[in-house]
């Protein structure tokens, strides 16, 4: 068929010379690239993934080897923070820590986020009384304080890490099954999800392949302050002795060192360091989070 | 009636609110001949989308709903088949272009993948194929570099080029009937010009029949071959283009083609129908246009009047025109 050509049209166009589009995540990926403190957030959270998967190597110490002879050493040559009660090696338990520390923050919020999206996604594309049914559930949930829940549950079902992430995974998912609802509510009304209805795609097609896209943004940014709400709360949780369980190292159960008296006044190597991985982590992933929250809506910084 | 591909026979949609239940298409029937132009006018609010979507089946649930009426497409009545069976009409034998090119596009896909998205639900095309299809397709609505546009983004391109994308995304199945709900409306003249002579063209060529929405009668006039005109839900006037240019024959439609701009000279002030579409809560008793209608008789307010053929092929809602309403 012959071609319909119009000159200015063509001149228009000339502008573009790149092989590829930008894409909005390039371009989301590109101002993010200009903030200083996101992109110290990053290197940082990079380098304990590194220490976390390289930990065997990084410490030449066992994990859980005791040595009761080696009680309560201060920081030397051979034990670089010291020894603990047991005369285990304390910065071999804070790089196995942080093991623990971020699976359990990333695993929640993978639970929170896998049911917040789906339920919100659902509730929002289907309105009605789905919708109803799921956001009461939401507002059940929020009725009550997060950190009470946490220890009455862990409290009834043990302690353990699988426990952890089970139970912050499903008790921070409302929020952003709220966020995603909203997101969902706004989006179905444009017209591009009409026009994919009009093309015939399903409902099922239509929120996986146009709506989940096009709300991957905000979700993006949820998770990240999600993994830091995670690793707070895993702290906490294990610091109460109601997480992790001993022998498994994390920051949280080592900071219970600071519970003795005599340990808080006279061992700092027991519980400044595993206070100091927490604070930069949570710092890092925020700093990480905002540059994110920024970077994927330009608009909102105006 | 072989050369009917759509006939919509009193067709009835209606809308629930918090204030009752609005008919925003009342008892409305055409019929689109096969490879025609049929062209709907009418103001902002008297019904025209509302008559494509139920057409699409896409009424806005769970508010919206069909209340009565027929359409059918090609011997099947499209208000009886299952979801199912309309989800592989639309897009496939029924295709449509939106108002609004700048939102119809999904941002965060490139123009290639939502075209091949059609193709690949459709016409089961892959990779290669597909990516060929896509291109071919661009190349007839004539986008320049269509190998380079497929890995763009829609906000890369300008009003223009993107309704030649939702044209080639509609056409991309060769459908049987295509709807088009203002799609010049939002474009700027030079483009609308280009636009439409595309789309006549396609259409030629492809024979495709169209449903064009529209409020503008100049594009009317330059695509349709079949005119109805819709004031309040209801059909005022329909006949064949020519006849309704130049010989209108109810009041609403003289006062539509009074009221266009090239017809007024310099420093002249522009004609207008006064008034405003009647609320659907308040309906006139009568005639939905007699408090605007400057013909308006004492039956006008007592009776809606009757579509009545006025001439052959072309028939008006009007009491001038029914017995009954003259004078004489």
């Amino acid at each position: 068929m012959e071609m319909v050509k119009h000159p200015n049209m063509n001149d228009k166009s000339v502008k573009f010379k790149e092989e590829k589009g930008l894409s909005p995540w390039t371009m989301a990926l590109q101002r993010l690239r200009k903030n200083l403190l996101a992109m110290i957030g990053l290197v940082v959270i990079i380098m304990l993934i590194i220490m976390a998967i390289l930990a065997p190597v990084i410490t030449p110490h066992d994990r859980d080897a005791t040595n009761t002879k080696n009680k309560f050493l201060s920081p030397c040559s051979e034990h670089l923070l010291g020894t603990d009660e047991l005369g285990r090696d304390t910065f071999t338990r804070l790089i196995y820590g942080t093991r623990i520390s971020l699976s359990v923050g990333l695993v929640s919020t993978s639970i929170a986020v896998l049911i917040g999206v789906t339920l919100g996604a659902i509730g929002g594309f289907n309105g009605g009384f789905i919708d109803n049914i799921i956001m009461r559930l939401v507002d059940i949930f929020m009725c009550f304080p997060f950190f009470v829940m946490a220890i009455t549950i862990a409290a009834l079902v043990g302690p353990s890490i699988w426990n952890i992430m089970l139970i912050s995974g499903f008790l921070s998912w409302p929020r952003i099954a709220r966020i995603v609802r909203a997101e969902v509510l706004s989006l179905k009304e444009r017209e591009f999800i009409e026009a994919a209805k009009a093309l015939g795609l399903n409902s099922k097609d239509i929120i996986i392949k146009h709506i989940l896209p096009n709300i991957l943004a905000p979700v993006i940014v949820y998770t990240t302050l999600g993994i830091a709400i995670g690793i707070l709360s895993e702290a906490g949780l294990s610091f109460l002795g109601l997480g992790v369980k001993q022998p498994k190292p994390s920051w949280g159960n080592m900071l219970a060192a600071a519970q003795s008296l005599r340990s808080l006044r006279l061992h700092w190597w027991l519980w400044i360091p595993p206070g100091i991985m927490v604070f930069i982590t949570i710092l890092s992933i925020n700093f990480l989070g905002d540059g994110l929250r920024d970077a994927l809506d330009p608009k909102l910084k105006q | 009636m072989s050369d009917i591909l759509l006939k919509v026979e009193g067709l009835r949609t209606s809308f629930k609110t918090s204030d009752g239940k609005v008919n925003a298409v009342d008892d409305i029937s055409f019929n689109v001949r096969k490879g025609k132009v049929l062209g709907i006018v009418g103001e902002s609010g008297c019904g025209k989308s509302v008559t494509s979507l139920s057409v699409m089946r896409l009424i806005p649930k769970p508010n919206g709903f069909i209340e009565g009426g027929k359409i059918i497409f090609s011997d099947k009545d499209l208000l009886k088949i299952s979801e199912r069976e309309m989800r592989s009409l639309r897009g496939n034998d029924i295709a449509m272009i939106f108002q609004e090119p700048m939102t119809a596009l999904n941002p965060v896909f490139t123009i290639g993948d939502q075209i091949g998205e059609v193709l690949e639900l459709h016409e089961n095309l892959r990779g290669e194929q597909k990516t060929e299809k896509c291109i071919e397709l661009l190349e007839l609505v004539g986008i320049p570099r269509p190998e380079k546009v497929i890995k763009e983004y829609p906000h890369q391109l300008s009003g223009g080029m993107r309704q030649r994308v939702m044209i080639a995304m509609a056409l991309s199945c060769n459908p049987k009937l295509l709807i088009a709900d203002e799609p010049t409306t939002a474009l700027d003249v030079t483009i609308q010009a280009q636009v439409l002579e595309l789309m006549n063209k396609l259409t030629d060529e492809l024979e495709t029949s169209v449903m064009f929405i529209t409020h503008d009668l100049g594009v009317i006039a330059e695509m349709a071959n079949d005119v109805i005109v819709m004031y309040a839900g209801k059909i005022v006037e329909e006949g064949d283009v020519v006849s309704i240019f130049k010989n209108p024959q109810h009041p609403y439609t003289i006062g539509l083609l009074e009221s266009r701009p090239d017809r007024v000279d310099k420093n002249q002030r522009l004609t207008c129908i006064p008034g405003m579409v009647p609320s659907p809560f308040d309906m006139p008793k009568g005639c939905a246009f007699a408090p605007r209608c400057s013909k308006c008789m004492d039956i006008c307010n007592e009776k809606m009047p009757e579509l009545i053929e006025v001439k052959p092929g072309q028939k008006a809602r009007c009491w001038l025109h029914s017995k009954g309403g003259h004078k004489e």
